[in-house]
């Protein structure tokens, strides 16, 4: 168990990122499928803040002797995932608005023409 | 048969009228319309083309020369043109050479590219450096579909009804010319390349610089590749 101190400090900042996160889902800045993926991600840092035995078992299982490398790893893991998804997003959202330049100017052209 | 000329114009303010114009001399047994792809320029071009009255698409912002070429083929698309050729707005281009592209596509191929490389007639300049880079990408396109193509980086191409089709509806958004030769080969669709002679650029910049050399090959040697492994279905 964690210092209770240092318990309440790290469930204050997990809640007002999960807070923050929720602010922007009802400001219709982030959509829900994306603060889903934030909201897991802030939950298992509650657990894990709360319940830390739950990492030292995972740990021995999976044999990494810290807990400490353990999170490093599975951190550095998530954020390589998300920057992965996030390009990809970024690619199809290029072709996409390529595409709508290319029809916007094509259907400009043609209102021009029929002038 | 309807003939389309495409010109993706980016910041061709010094070019683009003299180009249009030298296109309108060339005598032809065809019909030749043209379209300008004004590519977001940033300097007159939009408005020589408005005040010359020439026909231009004006893409809301700057899409790049794949973006652009490929608005050309759709516009092609929609208006059902026959034969579309692909023709740069800085005055590269010989319009001279048109018509024997259209007769290649009449021959019955599908592509013809106008390439710099393919005989005594190529006086063009180029550096080692350059000449090097094209013959790996050409040996990589030989390796990929097993067709010699000489002037692999070649903007001056003309396209059949077919492939006028293909290039709407997917067209590669940076250094397109390579790996679109490699998906028309793979698509089973006749390649063929004439000689021509290009001028050297008339104004506008070129953009070499030693890294980005090396990013162009190596993103263009890619997108070969994949364009070889993701064609092979669709023959």
């Amino acid at each position: 168990m964690l210092p209770w101190e240092l318990v309440v400090t790290l469930i204050i900042f997990a809640l007002i990122f999960i807070l923050y996160v929720w602010h922007r889902v009802i400001k219709r800045n982030l959509s829900i499928k994306y603060a889903l993926l934030w909201l897991v991600f802030c939950i298992a840092m509650v657990i894990a803040i709360l319940i830390p035995d739950v990492l030292k078992i995972i740990c021995d299982f999976i044999g990494i002797n810290t807990v400490s490398n353990f999170i490093f790893l599975i951190g550095f893991g998530i954020l390589l995932f998300i920057t992965f998804v996030l390009t990809e997003i970024v690619s199809t959202q290029k072709a996409k608005i390529t595409a709508l330049a290319q029809e916007i100017a094509i259907m400009k052209h043609e209102e021009k023409k029929d002038e | 048969m309807k003939v389309l000329v495409i010109i993706p114009a980016y910041n061709e303010e010094k070019n683009i009228l003299k180009t249009v114009n030298n296109l309108k001399e060339i005598k032809l047994d065809h019909e030749l319309d043209y379209v300008i792809i004004n590519d977001g320029s940033t300097d007159q071009t939009k408005k020589i083309c408005e005040e010359n009255h020439l026909n231009m698409i004006d893409l809301p912002f700057n899409l790049g020369i794949g973006g652009a070429v490929q608005t050309g083929y759709k516009y092609a698309y929609y208006h059902n043109y026959d034969i579309a050729i692909q023709f740069d707005g800085d005055g590269q281009h010989d319009g001279n050479y048109i018509k024997d592209l259209i007769s290649e596509i009449e021959k019955g191929n599908n592509v013809a590219i106008g390439s710099r490389f393919i005989s005594e007639l190529s006086t063009f300049k180029s550096s080692k450096m350059r000449r090097l880079g094209k013959d790996i990408l050409s040996f990589l396109i030989k390796l990929v579909t097993g067709k010699k193509i000489y002037d692999p980086t070649s903007g001056f191409r003309a396209v059949d009804k077919e492939v006028i089709k293909v290039f709407a509806n997917d067209y590669p958004s940076d250094y397109p010319e390579p790996d679109t030769i490699v998906t028309v080969i793979k698509k089973n669709y006749k390649v063929s390349e004439i000689p021509v002679k290009m001028n050297k650029r008339e104004g506008g910049k070129s953009s070499i610089n030693p890294l980005k050399s090396i990013y162009y090959m190596i993103k263009v040697s890619l997108a070969i590749i994949i364009a070889g492994a993701s064609s092979k279905k669709n023959s």
